[in-house]
This record gives structure tokens, C-alpha cells and sequence, in this order.
């Protein structure tokens, strides 16, 4: 029943993005590699170690102007400490840092997740908060949510050497210099388990942003993740 | 920028020396379509005449292979295990805790409340093995205890030396305890990172 609910408002949020386009709105097509290494030490603790690269190559208005021009944006690069709590939760910190062309931002990361598995799909909830710290630009607080679910493809489980299905849906609340911005982000992805330590996931993430008081920033990343456990 | 390119390169090329590190064990389930069935149990389900528009599953691990057919009929979860010859090896019912013998849900309580701190039951699944003549007086439960031996495999979610696991545990007809095994959660990182 969470299921159906979930897809219900999530196709109500796509309907009602459609009227946040117009002609001012923005858009920017790129990529988004990841690679995530995860450790677990004693005690249910573990360590995570992510890096992400983002690459630009198209960008415009939907009014018709367009760019085409091959930019990389930034690295991030991250380590997390998580605390098995219960079956399937955990508790997360952590510090990331963005490096961009003449800046480098710091980030203190906090999160919690629920991940449950139902008859034919898991489901896991993460709840997060970052505050960025750089030299040159205020502190930003965010707080988020996301929802995702993993479905196979065959069968009842996902078992290795078959496919699945992934979709994240988050919201992001962003607080800076007494502004407040909210992100929304949708990512279909395809995974393939190699084995249970070691899965590829390729898709879409759609991001839409500043729509609530300015001409929507849509991106369109090329998202492929690679998860390795080690 | 190109410095922060070589980086990333380097650091996700480093990731390719643990690839080969990855877990060896075998075990898989896949949905096949009826018309690879074999004919022995297609006939066995459907010899009830009712349409339960069951799913079928091959199921492969290294004790062996076997065909699984699920479905639900009156409310109720069925699993209907066959080897790959088509004859029958089990016959599985998703039963609430309520549903069960007074006496036995007794039992259980204090079997699992002799073992764990705190547990919760998350699934139950009664496993009748044994001859089954007709599957239609089966489900419609007019003969369902005879012949049969009957086991109760329970997914309980419990609570250990302050840790939480998840283990899947069998008692037998009168509640002994027959085995406990843990299950192994699969790799969630995927979902949480």
C-alpha cells in the first residue's frame, strides 16, 4: 500500500512540474559518474568512501537558445562512518568535499536510513542533512528526504547476474543567506548485480530547482554508479 | 581541472584491483513462463480446476534445482515446490499467527521468548510434505491434515546480545524446535549511499 501511494504522488509532482517549465526555464544535460566503496568494520559499524564527478555538454533555455559545450563542473569526495541501529538501519556521518575550477567547499553529512524488504521490491527511506562551508560563498543548510525503491526484473529477489529497476525520489530544502530554495530530484536507474558486492546502476537523474520564485533550473544527469563492497 | 580528472580516474581504476574480490556463492531464482514446466506439475496445480493464475519460478543453488508455483486462493499465499521431473516435494501456506493451534501458538511464544530479548514474527509459512492424492481437496482443506508432516517455518526478526538479525526458524507439528538458521541480508548500499 506505501507502494501505490508513493507512485500516486510522485506521478502528481510530475504533472504538476510540467507547468514550473516555461520558456525561461533552464536546462543543463551532462553526466554524473560515481563510484561508492563500502567497508563493514566490528560492531556494525561501517565506512563508505564515494567519488562523483560531474561533466557538462549541453545548456540552454527551453525558449529555443542552446550551448553546446564540453565542461567539467566539479569532484566530490566523500567518507562516511554508519552505525548499524536495528535490522536494517542505520545511522551516518561524514564529511564530503567539492572541488571546483577556484573552489573548494566543505561539507559536514548526517543521515538516517530504513530500508525494508517486501515480498517483491525493498524499499528504503534516508533522512539527511549537509551544511556547506566555504571561504567564498555563506553556509548552506540543507535538510533532506528521499524515498527509493528497488524492484527485480525476474523473479521475486534480486540475485546476481540479474537486472533491476531503481527509482530515487528526494527533496531537498535549502537554506542560504535567509533564502530558501527547494530541489526535487527523479532518477530511474538500471542496475546489474555482477555479484551481491558488486552492482552497476546506469539512468537518468532529473533535478528541477528555483522554481518557486524564478524561472525553473531543470539538469539532466547521465547517471552511472558503481557499488562495491570490499 | 585536468588534476582533478587524473584523480578521479585514479581513484575509480583503484576500485578495479577489489572486482575480483567479489563473493563466489550461487543461488538464483528466475520467473519461466508455463510452457516450460514440466507437464507432471502444470497438471498437478491445475487438476484443482480453479484459474489460480499462478506464477511459476526456477529456482537454482548448489543443493540443487527445483520449480516452484505461487499463488494466492481464498486469501491465502501458496508456494508448491516440484523437483525438475515435475513431482511434488512440498506445499507451502502463508498462515497468520492467530490461525494456528491455540496450544502451538503457547508454544512458540515461549520458545522465542526463551531465546530472544525482544522478537517480532514477520512471516509464517506451514510446509505440509508428504503424499498429496488431490490438490483441489487439499486447498479447499477437506483432507488437509492426514499423511501429511507437517512443519511451521517462521521469519522472525529478533533480538540477540543487543543485536538485531533476522533468522528464518522450523518447528515441528507440536512446536518443537527443529532448526534456526539466520538470514543473510543482502547488500543494501545501493539504497542507502
Amino acid at each position: 500500500m506505501n507502494f501505490k501511494i508513493h507512485i500516486i504522488a510522485l506521478l502528481g509532482l510530475l504533472l504538476m512540474n510540467v507547468s514550473w517549465v516555461n520558456a525561461q526555464s533552464t536546462y543543463r544535460i551532462g553526466s554524473m559518474p560515481s563510484v561508492n566503496v563500502s567497508k563493514d568494520l566490528t560492531n556494525g559499524l561501517g565506512l563508505n568512501f564515494k567519488t562523483e564527478s560531474r561533466q557538462s555538454y549541453f545548456t540552454g533555455t527551453f525558449s529555443g537558445e542552446s550551448s553546446a559545450k564540453i565542461d567539467y563542473l566539479l569532484t566530490d569526495l566523500s567518507v562516511i562512518l554508519s552505525k548499524k541501529v536495528g535490522l536494517n538501519n542505520k545511522l551516518a556521518g561524514g564529511y564530503l568535499v567539492r572541488l571546483r575550477s577556484g573552489q573548494t567547499i566543505h561539507k559536514a553529512v548526517q543521515q538516517f536510513t530504513l530500508v525494508r524488504k517486501y515480498t517483491t521490491f525493498r524499499l528504503a527511506h534516508r533522512f539527511a542533512a549537509d551544511q556547506a562551508f566555504s571561504s567564498n560563498i555563506p553556509t548552506e543548510l540543507r535538510i533532506r528526504y528521499r524515498v527509493t525503491s528497488e524492484f527485480p526484473l525476474n523473479g521475486e529477489e534480486v540475485d546476481p547476474r540479474e537486472m533491476y529497476l531503481k527509482v530515487n525520489n528526494e527533496y531537498l530544502n535549502a537554506f542560504q543567506d535567509g533564502e530558501y530554495d527547494l530541489e526535487i530530484r527523479l532518477a530511474p536507474l538500471l542496475g546489474y548485480v555482477f555479484a551481491d558486492k558488486n552492482k552497476f546502476e546506469f539512468g537518468v537523474d532529473y533535478r528541477v530547482s528555483s522554481f518557486l520564485d524564478s524561472p525553473a533550473r531543470n539538469s539532466f544527469w547521465v547517471s552511472l554508479n558503481w557499488y562495491l563492497k570490499i | 581541472m585536468n588534476r582533478l580528472k587524473f584523480l578521479w580516474l585514479f581513484l575509480s581504476a583503484t576500485c578495479l584491483v577489489f572486482v575480483s574480490q567479489a563473493q563466489t556463492k550461487f543461488e538464483k531464482e528466475y520467473r519461466i513462463n508455463p510452457e516450460e514446466v514440466p507437464e507432471k506439475a502444470f497438471q498437478f496445480i491445475h487438476s484443482a480446476n480453479n484459474d489460480f493464475s499462478e506464477k511459476w519460478y526456477f529456482e537454482e543453488n548448489l543443493e540443487g534445482n527445483s520449480i516452484e508455483a505461487k499463488f494466492k486462493y481464498n486469501r491465502k499465499k501458496y508456494s508448491v515446490e516440484f523437483d525438475t521431473l515435475g513431482n511434488l516435494l512440498d506445499v507451502e501456506v502463508e498462515s497468520p499467527f492467530k490461525d494456528l493451534p491455540e496450544n502451538l501458538q503457547a508454544t512458540l511464544q515461549n520458545s522465542l521468548q526463551n531465546t530472544y530479548s525482544k522478537f517480532t514474527i514477520r512471516k509464517i509459512q506451514v510446509q505440509y510434505s508428504g503424499t498429496v492424492n488431490s490438490f483441489a481437496d487439499f486447498i479447499t482443506e477437506s483432507n488437509q491434515t492426514e499423511n501429511y508432516t507437517i512443519y511451521y517455518e517462521l521469519v522472525v526478526k529478533g533480538k540477540k546480545n543487543r543485536q538485531w538479525n533476522l533468522y528464518e526458524i522450523t518447528f515441528g507439528n507440536a512446536g518443537e524446535l527443529i532448526s534456526t538458521d539466520k538470514i543473510v541480508l543482502r547488500n543494501t548500499d545501493n539504497l542507502e549511499f
